[in-house]
């Protein structure tokens, strides 16, 4: 079971919500838990989990590099790259490491075979364990504006040799390329929106990607709920959208968290909904 | 020496962008025979590295001098590496940059 948490906008919950969902399913489960935090840009589930890092290993992609003996500056590669990455002066080539999303058009069309390709890191990964759950993340190196090639090594690395294991995905923010490239393949997606203009405007930006790009089930997690959301349910009843559990908004759900406690330990009446609800996921019960 | 300036339209009278890779139009100036041509920025809505495409392109056309109200990381590397000198100016027309960049160039 790979399950995604994700949000449209930032700061609704996530991390708390995957967090104390994995644990809650590692005190249960009988097969494997583990959370992977692919929001590589600001990976934050190890200050709640405190895992033991036991390995590392880099992300990498190809990016050309030019002999300038053989280069005659024809531009061709220039010319082929549809990402600007390569710039002919007049004297040599200049090339943008970053701007390159390592197609090798450029080293497959260069006439002089002056091209050929060398690994740049784009960030790390790591994995451990988290008391008696796995635990794996990535991060993108700073400097670096590429998060979806991570995401999508680490759920390679992550996912493939587990077969059979529980997945807690946590998912990047947003409904750009990161966030649809963690949630890709997952067997359900748990969205936790706020109910404010700002979190329903962004979910349904995500819940429409998700629609369009993966056409994965979708249930909804409110955070900071006041007890009745008439927007945001208005919006899911609308969506055919099932709500799945509710967070009250508190200020002591806050300062606890703020001292890096998880949900269920905060708020444990949170557990007997987490195990219902992975109960039905379990089972398949899930709209 | 070709002087480039960029430009939010067409015309020459138009007041130079604040940006460079996504302007409209760059009016450039040929100091050899005082010409000036208002060329349209057809790389403008690109998706990637537009600004590294768009000074290529500068550099193509045989530009030393390229002025605008900014310009981006990227571009400015190739204008660094070949040798282009960049100014910034955020107001005026494109027409009345060039002229002063001529002068400037003459003295």
């Amino acid at each position: 079971m790979i399950l995604a948490i994700a949000s449209g906008k930032g700061g609704t919950g996530k991390t708390t919500v995957a967090t104390s969902l994995a644990r809650v399913a590692a005190a249960k489960a009988s097969s494997e838990v583990c959370l992977i935090d692919c929001d590589v840009e600001g990976p934050n589930a190890d200050i709640y989990l405190n895992p033991t890092i036991k390995s590392k290993r880099a992300s990498t992609q190809l990016v050309p590099v030019v002999d300038s003996e053989a280069c005659k500056l024809c531009g061709k590669c220039a010319e082929v790259c549809a990402y600007g990455a390569i710039s002919v002066l007049p004297d040599r080539l200049l090339i943008f490491d970053e701007l390159c999303m390592g197609c090798g058009s450029c080293v497959w069309q260069c006439p002089s075979d002056a091209l050929s390709e060398k690994e740049f890191v784009l960030g790390d990964m790591r994995e451990g364990k988290a008391a008696a759950m796995g635990f794996a993340q990535g991060r993108l190196e700073v400097g670096r504006s590429r998060a979806t090639p991570i995401i999508r090594d680490l759920k390679k690395w992550q996912l493939e040799p587990r077969h059979g294991a529980w997945f807690i995905l946590d998912a990047p923010p947003g409904s750009a390329c990161a966030t649809l490239e963690a949630l890709r393949g997952a067997d359900y997606i748990l969205l936790v929106a706020e109910p404010t203009p700002l979190g329903l405007h962004d979910l349904a930006l995500l819940v429409e990607a998700v629609r369009e790009g993966l056409g994965t089930n979708m249930g909804v997690i409110i955070n900071r709920s006041r007890g009745r959301d008439d927007a945001l349910e208005d919006y899911c009843r609308s969506e055919g959208l099932p709500i799945l559990a509710r967070i009250a908004f508190s200020r002591d759900v806050a300062a606890a968290g703020a001292e890096g406690r998880t949900l269920d330990d905060i708020l444990p009446a949170i557990r007997s909904t987490w195990e219902e609800l992975l109960e039905n996921l379990d089972a398949g019960a899930t709209p | 020496m070709k002087i480039a300036v960029a430009c939010q339209g067409e015309d020459r009278e138009d007041p130079v962008s604040m940006v460079l890779a996504r302007c409209e139009c760059f009016q450039i100036l040929d100091t050899e025979d005082g010409k000036i041509e208002s060329k349209l920025n057809t790389l403008k809505d690109g998706e990637h590295g537009t600004g590294v495409k768009v000074a290529q392109w500068l550099l193509d056309e045989g530009v030393g001098l390229v002025v605008s109200g900014k310009v981006g990381p990227q571009a400015q590397k190739v204008f660094d590496e070949a040798g282009m000198k960049t100014v910034a100016r955020q107001s005026g027309s494109a027409v009345e940059i060039l002229n002063e960049m001529r002068q400037e160039f003459a003295e």
